[in-house]
């Protein structure tokens, strides 16, 4: 821990590599979620008069994810790039089982993680009662139903791979999800190389207060630091110098910002240091403002006081493959969001009775004190 | 004379059908007794993973039933597109050679990359088949229609499987005996009379064997709809075996996906034997 190598790395991916305070993983790898934009659309003058006539409103990097619907569906099904193909609002990872369940959080942290309701973004603590049924998570469904109107053709099958090829290809104005997509956008054989942006996730003009029980009309956002690759020696390994040496030198400087250029690679930026806008501009060709907006987009998500990590408890695959099962049914129209949830509230609350109640709970709390900025 | 050390040639087969056979059932029985799931270890929790499976999951059940529409459909189309090819290239055609390896060519493919295959053809802001499709102001949703979604994953089996009908279907037909076609050809008998009276009827046998054959393997539709929909949209595509590969091997339930697996085995062999009952009673009467 005393390395410089170690000392680089954000508070937020020490957090995901270690368990109560103590770290038992080499990060390798930086994920959370924000927004990214096709810039040379929402920048672009003509455009910004355009939807300002037809729709009164600005075109403007969207701070709330109604103004992320609004802007989607006007931009939707047609041509707005000039490029003679239709292009469409969001590529979204929608495809049941594929990492769907991080996509529908992503758009729940704005309406459910309430910073003035510490104890429990996805269970209150204390009761074990999950809250992915309350309205601010509903809204969030509702939300993502009505995105089904302006993703492109057959995006509720979109997985991660689509995500990535349709945002980073150029034919959605957004996307939301890994680097991946943005990354692919920016390499040297993409046709929308320094023609995208990014953002932090949308916001919410109201969140849910579940320990009053009602709305606040008040601005939120959060942030949502999605894992990140972390890889270990195993115990019994009789190699277990050479093993961890192998690690060094896959994640060394060098290999790492090698790494950070690829797209679908995955890797990506751990390090305060990946913070450094320059990285981005000398080494991968990428124009200044875009490389600056990038990195605080980044940067900014650690000094965040209202962040939500990956659920990690006892169970885990079958919570997130209960949230999959549930939201898919209501994008394919099957329940409506609230029954939808009503079910994914249910089947958490035989989960949790499956595995033992102070086994989750006892799990649970070590996430909730970092959610609460008390780790 | 003592034959006793015949005993010992026994030995090898018993060998290999207790490792790979009579093994992982009592492994999988024992299994589903327990609550073996990421957490907890081998341990006993008697009949209730099944009392869960029979009173708290419908999803199961719908499971079931959608996978019943699925493989029946396939495996009539299977068979009568199957029967139809093998019944043409019986004759003898130009090409006759060509077309026979032909039409095995999908057979011989691999499921999962031929399914990655159909998944691009079907994209529906990418693939082709929308991109001609769009010509005529057609957008048809191949994979995100609950109801079209299912016939895209039958089109996709229906593609891959036929092969095999068709080669049972033809050897079938190759080995017929000449003497009643002859006799029919002698009273004047029509193709089509000679089809329905002499050709089908002969190829009964070996119809209800390729059916069943082919039910079996229909019954296990995992991979077509793992590449395809994942089992959506919503659970519109979710087949047993899928569901049985989500709890068990996505959500690490493996006690629970042991009494899943065991309860679809034995409706499988209950529901076929009763089939092939059926099939023989209907296509063998005298």
């Amino acid at each position: 821990m005393n390395t410089k190598e170690m000392k680089d790395v954000t508070k937020s991916h020490v957090g995901v590599s270690s368990w109560d305070g103590t770290m038992y993983q080499y990060p390798v790898d930086g994920d959370r979620h924000y927004l990214k934009y096709r810039k040379d659309v929402i920048d672009n003058p003509e455009m910004q008069k355009k939807y300002k006539a037809d729709t009164g409103k600005e075109l403007k990097v969207p701070t709330t994810w109604k103004e992320y619907g609004e802007m989607a569906k006007y931009f939707n099904g047609w041509d707005w790039d000039g490029d003679g193909e239709k292009e469409y609002g969001s590529a979204e990872v929608m495809k049941k089982d594929d990492l769907m369940f991080a996509a529908f959080f992503s758009r729940s942290v704005a309406y459910a993680k309430n910073p003035r309701t510490p104890g429990g973004f996805f269970f209150d603590l204390e009761t074990m009662k999950p809250n992915v049924n309350n309205p601010g998570f509903v809204e969030a469904l509702t939300d993502w139903v009505e995105a089904t109107k302006y993703v492109p053709p057959g995006g509720i099958n979109f997985g991660l791979g689509d995500e990535i090829g349709s945002f980073g290809g150029g034919q959605t104005l957004f996307s939301f999800s890994w680097d991946d997509a943005f990354i692919a956008a920016m390499q040297d054989d993409s046709p929308i190389k320094n023609k995208v942006g990014t953002a932090p996730l949308p916001g919410a003009d109201k969140v849910w207060n579940r320990v009053t029980g009602k709305w606040e009309n008040q601005y939120n956002q959060a942030p949502y630091i999605v894992w990140g690759w972390a890889v270990g020696v195993a115990k019994k390994s009789k190699v277990q110098e050479m093993a961890f040496d192998y690690l060094c030198f896959f994640s060394n400087g060098a290999n790492h910002q090698a790494d950070l250029a690829i797209g679908n690679f995955g890797v990506n930026p751990f390090k305060n240091s990946d913070f450094d806008p320059n990285l981005y501009i000398d080494t991968m060709g990428w124009d200044k403002e875009i490389a600056e907006s990038y990195t605080k987009t980044l940067k900014d998500m650690e000094k965040s006081k209202n962040r939500v990590f990956p659920l990690r408890v006892r169970g885990v695959f079958e919570f997130t493959s209960a949230v999959a099962t549930g939201t898919s049914k209501a994008l394919a129209g099957q329940l409506s969001p609230q029954e939808a949830l009503d079910e994914v509230a249910k089947e958490w609350e035989a989960i949790v009775k499956r595995v033992g109640k102070s086994a989750v709970q006892e799990d649970y709390a070590v996430g909730v004190k970092m959610e609460d900025n008390k780790l | 004379m003592n034959f006793k050390h015949k005993y010992i040639f026994l030995f090898p087969g018993l060998f290999v059908l207790i490792g790979i056979l009579i093994f992982p059932i009592i492994f999988v029985v024992r299994l589903s007794l327990s609550g073996w799931n990421s957490y907890n270890g081998l341990n006993f929790i008697g009949l209730e993973n099944y009392i869960r499976l029979f009173t708290d999951d419908p999803r199961f059940w719908e499971s079931f039933f959608r996978l019943s529409f699925l493989s029946v459909t396939t495996v009539v189309l299977q068979y009568v597109i199957g029967f139809a090819l093998a019944h043409m290239v019986w004759k003898e055609i130009k090409f006759q050679r060509f077309f026979r390896v032909l039409f095995l060519i999908p057979m011989m493919t691999t499921p999962v990359i031929m399914t990655v295959i159909w998944r691009t053809f079907f994209h529906e802001s990418l693939g082709p088949v929308n991109d001609i499709l769009g010509n005529f102001g057609l957008s048809p949703k191949w994979l995100t229609d609950p109801t079209l979604a299912k016939f895209t994953v039958i089109i996709v089996e229906v593609w891959q499987w036929t092969p095999f009908m068709f080669l049972l279907l033809l050897a079938g037909l190759l080995s017929l005996p000449k003497e009643p076609f002859l006799a029919a050809a002698i009273d004047g008998a029509s193709p089509i009379r000679k089809f329905i009276y002499v050709t089908f009827p002969l190829m009964a046998p070996i119809s209800i064997g390729a059916i069943i054959i082919r039910l079996i393997e229909a019954s296990k539709i995992m991979d077509t709809v793992y590449v395809l929909t994942s089992g959506g949209p919503g659970t519109s595509t979710e087949t047993s075996s899928f569901y049985i590969f989500i709890k068990g091997l996505r959500e690490f339930q493996m006690g629970y996906a042991a009494s899943m697996s065991f309860t679809y085995l034995i409706i499988m062999i209950i529901s076929l034997t009763v089939i092939a009952k059926v099939l023989t009673k209907l296509l063998l009467k005298d």
